[in-house]
């Protein structure tokens, strides 16, 4: 064989090697949840794990009649939707406008405010939350979401918005569209990839944020994180339903980023490049 | 159709004044060309004149309504941008449309304009494109569509054709032209090019740091430029400008160069003894020189020898490079005429042509 060829190919097998030693080393946590969720209680906790098993449905049927897995969803599914709803409402609107007056400098300053570790805050929000009566409140999960979702959605959305030419809002303008209008109709549709992509990467980290609804949620509000939580607190490790609730808990997002990947990819590069 | 006026009209960016004191009277269904160099203001102009730039100080005016801070679209004016600015994300019948839209016309409405407009560009079998499956030209012309489907008092044109290859440009200009026409509508035009402000306008207005320096036909401006910028300016080739001294001889006057020393006719040295100049400007056209046979020994008066640099073959025409006093000149010539490069030739003016400057101001010095 030609030994350009055959350097080729082995760079080729070399590359393809790393890759799916790379990606053992990811997935087999996520496989690891799958099969456990399937297996016995006997079978779930053995060393070394049973790859051929009998499968069971039992622990998801536990995991649905314990008490508040519907409950914990709906909280999720709720202050996840209103977390995106009022972050795009409020961040595309003060990233369009710090983009297009050129004000990067207020840009730094939001993300500076951020640099602070979150569990800093969690003390004084506990104390704010419980005197406003936000504390165990929907309202209170969903603006602590939104103290880290708008600065890094307003940073991401900057670049989008910097890259629409001015003279396409100006055509609209003289067209006879208001500025409003010409944001409603012609630059947002245009920033549609970064919408997309926020919104994507909003869904993956409000709905498995655990540290801010394990403080600020009690027994009404709970998400899914502090449910599937749950199964750790007892005295003993029941693997096959932790299992099950963490695999319930992470398909949403699984099937939301594989719906959307293809804004989510071209998004994260877009706007990663300014 | 609509009269513009603008009066006396100031853009500053903090300090510095981007155009200064402009004043211009626009007639109904005038052409008008802002012409000038990169920097000059025209492109800020016309921004104000759309509502997209504030006024700094002074006036506008659309058909004697005070419009200097209306916004944009209370203006009933359309605009044609370099890059086109179409909307990427709607088809060319969209984009088309989209204007009508606002304006709350019924959808049959818009579809006889939106369609009336693309026959009338060529455009009807590109209507559910968008504009990334077009070329270069056929955006042009959905952007001509985009302001010709509003049926707007003006039109505004900001350097249209700078995005086009050459062959295209000419073409398009006569499109644009062809539309003026047929639509008899009063058009505001910016260009950095003069052969399309030449071409295109019924009245060109030259600009330089924000002022005007001369506006008129173009073959007034042509003809008689008010200063060395002007003459500079306009005209391709450009006018040959060499600074020369004056000689006066009993009634005779004469410039002189390091390659001639040329009789002035009457009319061109009346103004000259009036100015007491001793050194001006002269402005010599390339096709106001002529190719002579041979040189009259006893009068070299009207005519100097040339060492050829450059011979530019163009089919109709050839251009002769030369220098003069450290400058190079172009002659415009019969192709014909068998001229190489190092040949020595003799060279003749039509002094009746030339154009005289004021050393200092640059001014015409036949506007005495």
């Amino acid at each position: 064989m030609d030994p350009v060829r055959f350097l080729r190919y082995v760079n080729g097998l070399v590359f393809y090697l790393v890759l799916v030693a790379i990606a053992v080393v990811f997935l087999f946590p996520f496989f690891w949840v799958v099969f456990t969720s399937l297996q016995f209680p006997e079978t779930a906790s053995q060393v070394p794990p049973e790859l051929l098993f009998t499968p069971t449905l039992d622990n998801f049927r536990e995991v649905f009649s314990e008490g508040g897995f519907f409950i914990c969803l709906w909280n999720s599914v709720v202050v996840v939707i209103l977390t995106l709803l009022v972050n795009l409402l409020v961040s595309l609107p003060s990233a369009y406008v710090i983009a297009r007056n050129r004000q990067r400098w207020m840009m730094f300053l939001i993300l500076f405010l951020q640099m602070a570790p979150w569990i800093t805050l969690l003390l004084p929000w506990y104390v704010i939350f419980k005197n406003l009566g936000l504390y165990d409140t929907r309202l209170g999960l969903v603006l602590s979401n939104l103290t880290f979702m708008i600065p890094f959605t307003i940073w991401l959305m900057l670049g989008f918005f910097e890259d629409v030419p001015v003279e396409v809002e100006e055509a609209a303008w003289l067209d006879g569209c208001s500025q409003i209008g010409t944001f409603i109709r012609i630059v947002v549709p245009l920033v549609k990839g970064g919408i997309i992509t926020i919104c994507t990467l909003g869904f993956m980290i409000c709905w498995n944020i655990f540290l801010f609804p394990l403080v600020l949620s009690g027994y009404h509000t709970k998400t899914l994180p502090v449910f599937v939580y749950g199964f750790l607190a007892d005295n003993q490790l029941d693997f096959g339903p932790l299992s099950a609730a963490a695999l319930l808990t992470t398909l949403p997002v699984i099937i939301f980023v594989l719906i959307n990947q293809k804004y989510f990819k071209g998004g994260i590069a877009f706007g990663g490049s300014k | 159709m609509a009269k513009v006026r603008i009066e006396n009209v100031v853009k500053r960016f903090d300090q510095q004044e981007a155009v200064k004191q402009f004043s211009l009277d626009i007639d109904d269904s005038e052409f008008i060309v802002l012409v000038g160099p990169s920097g000059c203001g025209k492109t800020t102009l016309l921004r104000m004149v759309a509502g997209l730039e504030k006024v700094s100080e002074g006036e506008i005016f659309i058909d004697d309504v005070r419009v200097t801070h209306a916004p944009p679209k209370k203006r009933d004016i359309a605009m044609v941008f370099q890059n086109y600015a179409l909307y990427p994300h709607m088809t060319v019948y969209n984009n088309l449309a989209f204007s009508l839209k606002l304006r709350k016309f019924s959808k049959q409405e818009i579809r006889e304009k939106v369609t009336q407009s693309a026959e009338m560009l060529g455009l009807a079998e590109l209507l559910d494109r968008h504009p990334n499956q077009l070329s270069g030209g056929q955006k042009q012309r959905v952007a001509l569509g985009r302001a010709i489907v509003r049926d707007p008092k003006l039109f505004l044109f900001d350097e249209p054709l700078s995005n086009l290859d050459a062959k295209l440009r000419v073409s398009m200009r006569a499109e644009i032209l062809d539309i003026h026409h047929r639509l008899n509508s009063t058009a505001i035009y910016v260009t950095h090019d003069q052969m399309e402000a030449m071409t295109m306008g019924t009245r060109i207005v030259v600009m330089k740091d924000g002022s005007i320096q001369q506006h008129g036909t173009p073959q007034e401006i042509y003809n008689r430029p008010v200063n060395k910028f002007v003459g500079g300016f306009i005209g391709s080739p450009a006018m040959n400008l060499i600074s020369c001294t004056v000689e006066a001889e009993g009634d005779s006057v004469y410039i002189c160069s390091d390659l001639f020393r040329l009789l002035l006719p009457a009319s061109k040295a009346k103004c000259l003894n009036a100015a007491e100049e001793e050194n001006i400007y002269v402005g010599i056209r390339p096709e106001t020189l002529y190719f002579v046979e041979k040189q009259d020994p006893a009068n070299k008066t009207e005519s100097f020898q040339v060492d050829v640099k450059l011979v530019e073959p163009l089919g109709a025409e050839q251009l002769i490079h030369f220098t003069m006093a450290g400058t190079t000149m172009v002659a415009r010539l019969d192709p014909h005429i068998p001229i190489r490069y190092r040949d020595r030739i003799t060279l003749g003016v039509k002094m009746t042509e030339i154009q005289l400057f004021n050393h200092q101001t640059e001014k015409n010095i036949e506007d005495c």
